[in-house]
């Protein structure tokens, strides 16, 4: 309370530059929580989507008594999905692998096993941006949009080329690797619900002529 | 209005529980790749017997094996000839019970019934007209 009462006047006493400045933090701080929140509903509904992927082959298996309890259900899921996992992911893996053994060959035998020139030239790639800051009610907040400090270099030669391979084939392994992760988890996590209410007496779908689980 | 503040509080709930998220991905990255590692031993090990990890597996088998009865016995149903469905139109149910004991047991009652369908109208009579009882 104390606190405030310091602080209140210079609330009153704010500047137009300091008002402009809080203005637009707040409006940036909304759009990105507008920008996180349309991603979040599109993750969710991505996930809603994979989890139903269970139902085309479970609705059978359930209907004709050959999965009965929800722990069958649940392990038959689990099993099923992981053996997807494997065969979704093991191309990408398998590319992975060969490319680290690749590099490792290609590092020791022509650079001598320095690996600063990957990494140089990997950190080269990126450009670096610099946030330009001003002190407000005692904390270092950000004043202005960002400046280029560093702008991305390029290197053109056998080191630049192998370095750039190497790292589209990361890449492309590990969003591949995030979105079978994802799919399993969404489906995990759908049979999880499901499990249950598939082998309860439940009157709401009484008389419908609905196929899947609710 | 609700949409866009459902949005912005996604967006809060994104922001507390993204460190969360990101250590299950992780845990299942590290599942993947354990499992990775071994069902492609595995996979080598089946591939010099022949067998391969995109076979059925035995609950599929046996749902196919239940469909598959299920199809011939529809089959079965469809492909019979008319005759043998009883053609009931109006007349449904049927009075007369046209009931025949399996052969060899009481030759005397199946006598007696072929009798009475022969004094009887038949069901099939076209000329028959509709709302007659059967007796």
């Amino acid at each position: 309370m104390n606190n405030l009462l310091i602080y209140l006047p210079l609330l009153v006493q704010l500047n137009e530059k300091e008002k402009k400045a809080i203005g637009i933090i707040a409006i940036i701080l909304l759009g990105i929580l507008l920008l996180l929140g349309l991603i979040a509903r599109l993750l969710l509904s991505i996930k809603d989507r994979k989890g139903r992927e269970i139902d085309n082959y479970m609705y059978d298996l359930v209907s004709y008594k050959i999965i009965t309890t929800p722990f069958q259900f649940r392990s038959y899921v689990f099993k099923r999905e992981t053996k997807k996992l494997y065969l979704n992911n093991r191309w990408a893996l398998r590319v992975f692998i060969l490319m680290a053994i690749a590099l490792i060959i290609y590092v020791s035998t022509f650079l001598s096993g320095d690996w600063n020139t990957i990494w140089k030239i990997l950190d080269d790639l990126f450009l670096e941006i610099e946030w330009p800051t001003t002190k407000m009610f005692g904390l270092t907040i950000i004043s202005d949009w960002p400046f280029i400090k560093t702008p991305p270099v390029i290197y053109l030669t056998l080191n630049g080329y192998v370095t750039y391979v190497a790292f589209i084939i990361s890449l492309w392994c590990g969003l591949n690797l995030i979105g079978t992760c994802f799919s399993f988890s969404a489906k995990i996590d759908r049979s999880n619900k499901v499990s249950s209410k598939a082998f309860g007496k439940n009157l709401d779908n009484m008389g419908g002529n609905n196929r899947g689980f609710q | 209005m609700t949409a866009l503040l459902k949005t912005v509080g996604y967006g809060f709930l994104i922001i507390i529980l993204s460190p969360f998220v990101v250590l299950g991905l992780a845990i299942f990255a590290v599942y993947a790749i354990i499992v990775y590692l071994f069902l492609e031993i595995s996979s080598l090990l089946l591939f010099f017997t022949g067998k391969s990890f995109k076979n059925d597996d035995m609950e599929t088998i046996k749902l196919k094996e239940i469909m598959k009865k299920e199809e011939i016995y529809r089959q079965n149903m469809m492909s019979q000839p008319i005759n043998t469905v009883p053609q009931y139109g109006n007349n449904f149910p049927p009075q007369n019970n046209n009931y025949y004991p399996p052969q060899g047991t009481n030759n005397n009652y199946q006598q007696q019934q072929n009798q009475e369908n022969l004094n009887q109208s038949s069901l099939f009579d076209e000329t028959k007209k509709d709302g007659d009882n059967n007796e």
